[in-house]
């Protein structure tokens, strides 16, 4: 099929921008790399009477500084993955964003769009989480910042304002001697995540454990953060350790069912992609 | 805010400029605007990789663009890597491996392999792989495509 009807604009600087979002505000629809809007146009399940295009603006660069990476919201996937910095200090970004899709999908499809259209199985949704990410966004009323867990409301929703675009996307850049591991379940290579699964081990100068995190989707609306405690983190692992805390984090949870993967099966899938990244994480990584 | 608007851009070396509705696919555009229908259209939706042309020498879908993005940019699809007589290296290595029937998913897979064979992209199983990927084939079985791609990435580019 084909787009209904709709008007369009490219802005080329972020006055004009504004002009737009004031005047559109709900009725557009903002399109970065298009790899998720333009299908919905396609099929006609979006049918905005206006989109509003980012791909003028310029909003492409990868800051990698000793604590903080910022991208661009229009930083394509391809790009994080040839970023020689970020391999090297957060190795474990460019290890979840080559799961997303396909080479002509990460060519054009942006880190911004993926966040704003908060599909919970997405690796940069989980990647936020993971790294303490926060996005800066731009609206009639300002700039704000919106931290990763005030971001994700539900399936497809984030708390952003329908006249509220993301400009830019910052991490935090984990100590030297930190590791981080990420691991997910498709049906094909490129498919979407049945289940996926974060962790990253936060380590200090002498290699001592400072704290764990795991970030965990495809088990409910949004992906589930949690703390890890830090003797599950400390070597030798204690494996039989790990299990039964994945398995008390998985229990309580309701995974959706759909025609593929029962819920019994997410939440089996879950408990061992927590304690395979688990035990990346805490394996790797050491004194800087 | 504009329902159509006027783009120029360079397609297979050629200057096009044409006014055209802002909601027209690229895909669309390049085989009813400008005639050039060796850009395939399977799913609209970015999955079969058939209508993937190469924007500024980069592999896209042109089923997820729309035609006002290209307005300025250089755009390449398969009628311009070469002609019957005068083959692209990288269309002689599908000849010769037979690594097509059909040919619908033929055009993206070439614009996929030329990108790589331009980069310099080694002929290892995993490169390869990478080339092919994201891109679906119904007919072959894809393993004379593999061997088409990996022949081709193996030959140095002039």
């Amino acid at each position: 099929m084909k787009p209904a009807p709709f008007l369009y604009d490219a802005p080329k600087d972020e006055s004009a921008l504004l002009d737009l979002l004031k005047t559109w505000g709900s009725e557009a629809k903002v399109l970065a790399g298009g790899q998720s809007l333009m299908p919905m146009l396609n099929m006609r399940l979006a049918r905005p009477a206006a989109v509003i295009d980012l791909n003028r603006l310029g909003w492409d660069s990868i800051e990698m500084e000793s604590d903080v990476l910022t991208l661009g919201a229009l930083v394509r996937h391809e790009a994080i993955l040839r970023h020689s910095g970020i391999r090297r200090r957060l190795s474990v970004m460019p290890q979840a964003v080559h799961h997303i899709g396909h080479p002509a999908i990460r060519n054009r499809g942006t880190v911004g769009g993926s966040l704003a259209h908060a599909d919970p199985s997405a690796e940069h949704a989980l990647l936020l989480l993971l790294l303490d990410g926060s996005v800066e966004t731009l609206s009639p009323r300002g700039p704000r910042t919106v931290p990763a867990e005030d971001l994700f409301q539900t399936y497809f929703t984030t708390t952003l304002a329908p006249d509220e675009v993301i400009r830019r996307v910052r991490y935090r850049v984990p100590e030297p001697g930190s590791w981080g591991a990420f691991f997910e379940v498709a049906q094909t290579r490129g498919a979407f995540a049945i289940v996926a699964c974060g962790a990253l081990v936060r380590r200090g100068p002498e290699g001592n454990v400072l704290g764990g995190t795991l970030v965990l989707s495809g088990a409910a609306p949004i992906p589930l953060r949690y703390s890890v405690p830090c003797r599950l983190l400390e070597r030798p692992l204690d494996v039989s350790g790990l299990r039964a805390w994945a398995q008390s984090l998985v229990a309580p949870l309701n995974p959706d069912e759909d025609a593929r993967v029962d819920g019994e099966t997410r939440r089996e899938l879950a408990e061992s992609a927590i304690v395979r990244v688990l035990r990346e994480a805490a394996e790797g990584g050491g004194q800087p | 805010m504009q329902s159509e608007r006027r783009i120029a851009c360079e397609i297979n070396g050629t200057h096009y400029e044409k006014t055209v509705p802002v909601r027209r696919l690229l895909s669309d555009f390049l085989r009813d605007d400008v005639g050039l229908r060796g850009t395939h259209v399977g799913c609209e939706q970015g999955v079969c990789g058939a209508c993937t042309v190469l924007i500024q020498g980069v592999p896209m879908r042109s089923c997820l663009l729309l035609a006002v993005q290209v307005d300025g940019e250089r755009v390449e699809t398969v009628e311009g890597l070469g002609t019957a007589e005068h083959l692209h290296p990288v269309q002689a290595a599908f000849h010769r491996h037979h690594a097509l029937q059909c040919g619908f998913c033929t055009p993206g897979f070439l614009m996929a392999a030329v990108a790589a064979y331009r980069a310099g992209t080694p002929a290892e199983a995993s490169a390869v792989d990478s080339v092919l990927d994201g891109h679906l084939c119904r007919c072959t079985g894809y393993v004379n495509i593999r061997r088409a791609v990996a022949d081709a990435l193996g030959t140095p580019a002039d």
